[in-house]
């Protein structure tokens, strides 16, 4: 399949079949993590990281593809592996510090990821059926109506605000992870 | 709306565009000149970036799940080329991926039909009493349901397989007045002065049989299901027959009954008397105490008086039938109302004094089961308080039904529980986290800070023992035990007295199928989580079916037939995973049901 299709599918909801598609570039970024001391499990929350990287720079409208999807999420996740490795210390030889072009962009989106990770980690400890009504509204686009109906809740006034309940919880702990963090 | 959830809409109404440009720009400002607001914005706007990462892994996850399948299947069929099923399999086992997919059971299924259960395929006689050689009782077992069985001594079948069973211990008793019989294994029967149902003075004998052990049971053919063939649990059985020289089978005088103690390592909670009388198949099942009278009563022991107090709904010395249902309903009002209290579990006390009344429906149908419960309230109760005693009033234990004219009736109930009278509740814990959040929210509006962190800390505390506690509920559930080693049941009847009760519904249930076209074949599923033992309920197409058996349990398969003289057993242990069973036969020998009586016996439940 052609990258374009797939930046086309991504952009049109398509989602879970792009993923399928941009998934298939997994075993080399495995084999990459692997031959600079990483384990396949690394290797996995890195290709995804990275993956979530271009799909996001995908779905913008303003994304211009310069390389092959698969370079462009192979170099994203080996900046991302350098980068961690770098924070642990160690190097892996002067030939890693070649440039890449869109470096300086990277580091920024890099850290903006790891703010939101820092969410991801505090809804998660909010309840399984807050999330749910907090997904399907931020992430599904579901309607209040549909998401009461989902959610087996009364009414749609009951949903919304249960929705700014869960918020409400998940910007607590929120603040309580970051304190934890920082 | 409270006013923190306000803010957050607005907030929500900026970051999705949901504002006019007026609201926008009038918020805008606001964001230049609070520093907390854009501060309370960013974060906002950063959980949301969160979800979206949620999604997105769990969509990653999927996509790679599926890519995973595509290669599977590619590889599967590859495989299929290459070497066949086996390698297939071999592929399957060998990756560390764990998939939703059917592929897998799919393959198994055929690795298992590879190996072939086939050549089981025997014929089984019908099961009927017999006496053995010189003392010894024997039974032979087997689902006849040409030939209908009555227990009957005399009928001898010498070539078929023997396997003992209990015998009949012999009492006898002067019926004028009040005895006290001990079984072997340790049962206990009251009866009363005239007891009986006769003019006579003559002595009577008594004849007991005691089933405890799961052996026991299997091998006497017994089940525990009622007439409806919903499995019970047993907590012991005993089968009491009495006779006069003049009368061979007493019964009970109308207005007399006996009264039974049983033995029980643990005490399991809510267990009743039912009696059991013969099915079309020959079965013995069970039905719930024939009277109301007949129910286990408010346990009092000389072991163990430490407040123990089991009650058990429904439960009255009655008069004639109209008064019936009044008492009933004031009896039922009463310890429904106790239950609620005792079971009643909200976060947190309410510092308002509660008001108001509830009204709780529900109906009790045939078989004692609770079910249509509906709570509605009136005036202003708190809402928090109905909400749990909604979810309180749906677990409502069974009820002795409404019995009139000879049947039990389903009827339906409605009782009004006043809350002010009796609701001081306990404080505990929490079970859904925004009622939770709301009290808390209000009680914290009227404290200082230092009392503030310490109450958050109390809360945390509850919370955690709370959810200690719903564990613990979720185990006891199974196995209510009380540290009382007796049964005490009292019956109006003689003849077969099972002391049951209706397990809890755990994983959802289904059918289990034995794959089997022999259709005499004699077999009984005993479980391991429950003392329960059944026989199956219909034999179609090939297959023996106990519907309605709990997911996941564990079960052993016993099963008897005779071909051409020769006795064949078959016992095997397995779980109930929907998928079909077979048997699987070999000759019966006295090693071998010796080896299962072991087995049986030690299964602990």
């Amino acid at each position: 399949m052609s990258d374009y299709k797939i930046i086309q599918q991504a952009r049109t909801g398509k989602r879970e079949k792009a993923f399928v598609q941009l998934y298939r570039g997994f075993p080399a970024v495995k084999k990459l993590i692997l031959s600079k001391g990483g384990t396949a499990e690394e290797a996995e929350d890195v290709f995804q990281e990275a993956l979530i990287i271009f799909y996001k720079k995908a779905i913008h409208p303003e994304f211009r593809l310069t390389a092959s999807i698969s370079t462009y999420v192979y170099s994203v996740a080996r900046f991302l592996w350098l980068d961690e490795l770098k924070k642990k210390g160690l190097k892996y030889g002067t030939e890693e510090v070649e440039n890449l072009k869109f470096e300086s962009e990277l580091e920024e989106i890099a850290q903006k990821e790891k703010k939101f990770q820092v969410m991801e980690e505090a809804l998660k400890s909010i309840g399984e059926k807050c999330l749910m009504i907090l997904q399907l509204f931020y992430y599904k686009g579901f309607s209040m109506k549909e998401i009461a109906r989902q959610v087996d809740l009364k009414s749609e006034k009951v949903a919304k605000n249960q929705k700014y309940k869960c918020l409400e919880r998940a910007r607590k702990r929120a603040l309580e992870v970051q304190t934890i963090n920082a | 709306m409270r006013k923190g959830l306000q803010k957050i809409e607005i907030i929500e109404n900026y970051l999705m565009g949901k504002m006019n440009t007026a609201e926008k720009a009038e918020f805008e400002k606001q964001l230049e000149k609070d520093f907390k607001l854009a501060e309370s914005v960013q974060l906002q706007k950063d959980l949301v970036a969160g979800l979206e990462r949620i999604g997105l892994k769990k969509d990653l996850l999927k996509a790679k799940r599926s890519l995973f399948m595509r290669n599977v299947w590619m590889w599967f069929g590859v495989a299929l080329l290459l070497t066949g099923l086996a390698f297939g399999g071999w592929m399957i086992d060998r990756t560390e991926f764990v998939t939703q997919s059917d592929s897998r059971s799919e393959m198994n299924d055929k690795g298992l039909n590879i190996k072939g259960d086939s050549e089981f395929l025997m014929q089984i006689d019908s099961r009927s009493e017999i006496k053995g050689d010189d003392t010894a009782e024997f039974v032979m077992l087997s689902d006849g349901r040409s030939r209908q069985t009555v227990p009957n001594d005399s009928t001898t079948q010498p070539d078929f397989a023997k396997i003992p069973v209990k015998q009949f211990q012999t009492f006898v008793i002067d019926p004028t007045k009040a005895n006290n019989i001990t079984g072997k294994e340790g049962t206990i029967i009251e009866f009363p002065a005239n007891a009986f149902q006769t003019e006579s003075d003559q002595e009577v004998t008594i004849k007991l049989k005691e089933f405890y052990k799961l052996s026991d049971i299997v091998f006497a053919n017994l089940t525990t299901q009622t007439k409806n063939g919903q499995l019970i649990e047993t907590g012991g059985m005993v089968q009491i027959e009495a006779s006069q020289p003049s009368i061979s089978k007493l019964n009970l005088a109308p207005d007399k009954s006996i009264t039974l103690k049983l033995p029980c390592e643990m005490k399991k909670k809510g267990m009743k008397t039912f009696t059991g009388g013969k099915d079309d198949l020959g079965h013995v099942v069970w039905e719930l105490g024939e009277k109301f009278e007949s129910s286990v009563i408010n346990y009092s022991d000389s072991h163990d008086n430490s407040g123990v107090n089991e009650v058990d709904y429904g439960l009255m010395s009655i008069g004639d039938e109209s008064n019936r249902m009044k008492k009933m309903f004031a009896k039922l009002d009463g310890e429904v109302e106790d239950y609620l209290i005792e079971n009643l579990r909200i976060p947190i006390l309410p510092k308002k004094q509660l008001k108001g009344f509830i009204y709780i429906s529900f109906t009790v149908e045939e078989n004692g089961i609770v079910s249509e419960t509906n709570v509605r309230k009136a005036g202003d109760a708190s809402i928090i308080l109905y909400d749990f005693l909604k979810k309180t009033a749906k677990n409502l234990p069974p009820i002795v039904p409404c019995y009139m004219n000879g049947q039990y009736l389903r009827t339906s109930f409605e009782i009004r529980i006043d809350i002010d009278k009796s609701f001081s509740l306990k404080m505990l814990g929490e079970l859904e986290l925004t009622e939770y959040y709301e009290v808390f929210e209000r009680r914290r509006g009227q404290m200082t800070e230092a009392t503030e962190e310490d109450f958050d800390k109390k809360l945390k505390q509850q919370r955690n023992d709370f959810e200690d506690e719903l564990v613990d509920d979720g185990l006891n559930r199974k196995n209510q035990n009380l540290k009382v080693n007796q049964y005490l049941l009292t019956s109006s009847n003689l003849g077969y007295i099972n002391c049951d009760r209706y397990p809890f519904a755990t994983k959802g249930k289904s059918s289990f199928n034995i794959l089997e076209n022999d259709r005499k074949i004699n077999c009984s599923l005993v479980l391991h989580s429950v003392r329960g033992i059944v026989k199956p309920r219909y034999i179609k197409r090939g297959k023996y079916i106990f519907p309605q058996l709990p997911n996941e349990e564990q079960i052993s398969i016993l099963a008897f037939k005779t071909k051409n003289q020769q006795n064949y057993v078959s016992y095997s242990v397995t779980t109930h995973n929907k998928q079909d069973h077979v048997f699987e036969f070999e000759p019966l020998t006295k090693e071998k049901l010796q080896q299962i009586t072991r087995e049986l016996d030690a299964i602990k439940n």
